[in-house]
């Protein structure tokens, strides 16, 4: 039986998103507890666009965290909210 | 004021390039990874529906990207071992691949050479653990954030109002040449005099190598190619 890992990393593998970006989200995800995978599959498979989305979401954060800045990561959490609550609505 | 502060006082042309104070505070801020994801939870738990599937992923990128556990670090071993293997069989067969055109160098790049030639200009000038810090603020420092909130070059704004650079192949490379020397240059002043927060520091030049050496994998026609092969290596 597939596991969800493997099954996401064949919707990355068909994405429009760049080899390096997709590698980077791959290894991401590698290692994480598969049960830990299942939003990020029902995600993928809903909306490939998501795929894009979630890798501009690691590398910004990726980057907060490697600078340690702090107001890069505050503004990435407020995008984030402002995202899901035009979901909300 | 000790003889290094003097050189560099001297020396003006030697200083590097999209230096700002605000910047350089950056680097030297304490992020607390345990706090921030803390905060993040808070908020994004509210949400319900679509929405709250969504905070879940999201939640879980954030522990991927803050963490420093022991997968990250497994991940992070087999991609060096994949690339090593990777670059040999590449270097085999295309060596010309490795070499620089400097024709092909554009603002993007051209940065690195400039702060890694003044650095190691004034690595000789360094006699005491006081000065050895000093080059680091002056020289590294101003490297990694260029590199990572970039000012020159063809930069535009990019998802969450991070600034995104072009690079040509040929950069690439160069940036790479040019940030496995500052690790040297790093290891090299922590060796004599024990520099502060080196262990970070080493995280930052190795991240940035990490993504150098990955962009310039990818470069050329055999991308694809080489992404399924890396992959069926690191993922098996």
């Amino acid at each position: 039986m597939e596991t969800n890992f493997q099954k996401i990393k064949e919707l990355v593998l068909s994405s429009d998103i760049s080899p390096e970006d997709q590698e980077e989200l791959l290894l991401a995800f590698f290692k994480t507890d598969d049960a830990e995978l299942e939003p990020v599959l029902k995600l993928f498979l809903e909306d490939k666009s998501w795929i894009q989305k979630i890798s501009d979401n690691l590398k910004a954060k990726n980057t907060a965290a490697i600078t340690g800045d702090r107001n890069l990561w505050k503004r990435i959490l407020q995008d984030e909210e402002t995202q899901l609550r035009k979901l909300e609505n | 004021m000790n003889s290094f502060e003097r050189v560099a006082e001297s020396e003006p042309n030697e200083e590097p390039i999209g230096r700002e104070e605000e910047k350089k505070e950056v680097l030297e801020q304490n992020f607390d990874t345990e706090t921030a994801l803390r905060e993040e939870k808070s908020v994004l738990e509210q949400f319900r529906g679509k929405a709250k599937n969504i905070a879940k992923v999201m939640l879980l990128v954030s522990a991927l990207s803050v963490g420093p556990g022991m997968a990250k670090e497994a991940w992070a071993q087999k991609t060096q071992s994949a690339i090593k293997v990777e670059q040999i069989d590449q270097a085999k067969d295309e060596e010309q691949k490795i070499e620089i055109n400097e024709a092909n160098l554009t603002a993007s790049s051209k940065w690195s050479g400039e702060i890694i030639e003044a650095a190691k200009n004034n690595m000789n000038k360094v006699k005491t653990a006081k000065d050895a810090e000093q080059l680091v603020r002056l020289y590294f420092n101003p490297f990694v954030t260029e590199f990572y909130m970039p000012t020159q070059g063809r930069v535009e704004e990019g998802p969450y109002g991070i600034k995104v650079r072009h690079y040509t192949e040929d950069d690439t490379k160069y940036l790479l040449q040019n940030a496995q020397e500052m690790k040297e240059l790093l290891q090299e002043l922590n060796d004599k005099f024990s520099i502060e927060a080196f262990d970070k520091r080493m995280r930052q030049i190795n991240d940035m190598i990490k993504k150098l050496e990955r962009r310039s994998s990818y470069a050329g026609q055999q991308k694809e190619r080489l992404l399924h092969e890396r992959l069926k290596e690191i993922l098996k």
